[in-house]
């Protein structure tokens, strides 16, 4: 293999276009079947487009990163196990609000599907854990910290100055879960 | 910090890709420790060292 200093630059257009379709099909679907009156059990497959644009993307994530040489066996982990943990939040969330929509349940099954939705989150978080702990690459965990942290930090801002501005009326109420 | 990393891949002909997979980090992390962007932990830092058959101080300098 030829000496190098860092690579040329890589391609990034399938990278972006994946996650330009899954952003545009994510937002699209919930206003289109509000617009179409779609309901019931037709959402789940009318769901599909967006989750198939979440499988594309997460392909061209893991691609990109062995292109750029920064691809790890945890990071490709990690990257394997979101797929399914968002997928699952989608589809238990739709049928968490379809369930409670149409067959009006009470007591402590509604505790049940109330709850239902956070588990594939936590396991997003316990995914973002089991990075941390199986990378081996310590220059990669320490960037990942990092991202982390940052993004932690950036979102408790924004949640506080949205919080004082609902305090004093100048905000409306938002579900900060 | 300073090191010698690029010299002593030249002199064996190793591209960033053949030095990170025999220290077993990705080709990225390489890279930030031979641009200075990143200091390895002393772990690693011996690994390096031992690749190179060569004391740390050899490879890394403070100034």
């Amino acid at each position: 293999m030829a000496f190098d200093a860092e690579p040329a630059k890589v391609p990034r257009t399938r990278l972006i276009a994946s996650m330009v379709l899954f952003l545009l099909l994510m937002g699209a679907t919930p206003a289109l079947a509000g617009e179409w009156g779609i309901d019931g059990l037709a959402l789940l497959p009318f769901f599909l487009p967006a989750l198939a644009a979440m499988g594309w993307m997460s392909f061209e994530i893991r691609a990109h990163s062995r292109r750029r040489g920064c691809a790890t066996a945890a990071g490709m982990a990690y990257n394997r196990r979101m797929l399914p943990l968002a997928a699952g939040y989608v589809v238990v969330l739709l049928g968490a609000i379809l369930l409670h929509q149409h067959y009006h349940v009470a007591g402590p099954w509604l505790y049940a599907i109330a709850v239902l939705p956070a588990l594939p989150l936590i396991g997003i978080v316990w995914a973002l854990g089991r990075f941390l702990i199986e990378e081996t690459d310590e220059y990669q965990r320490a960037l990942a910290v990092r991202k982390m942290l940052v993004a932690s930090g950036f979102l408790l801002v924004v949640a506080t100055i949205w919080g004082f501005l609902e305090e004093f009326g100048l905000a409306p109420h938002l579900p900060a879960y | 910090m300073r090191n010698r990393l690029k010299v002593l891949r030249a002199e064996r002909d190793w591209s960033q890709q053949d030095l990170a997979d025999r220290l077993a980090v990705s080709r990225q992390s390489v890279n930030a420790v031979e641009t200075g962007k990143y200091d390895p932990s002393l772990p690693l830092a011996f690994r390096i060292a031992a690749l190179f058959e060569l004391p740390i101080e050899a490879i890394f300098s403070t100034d």
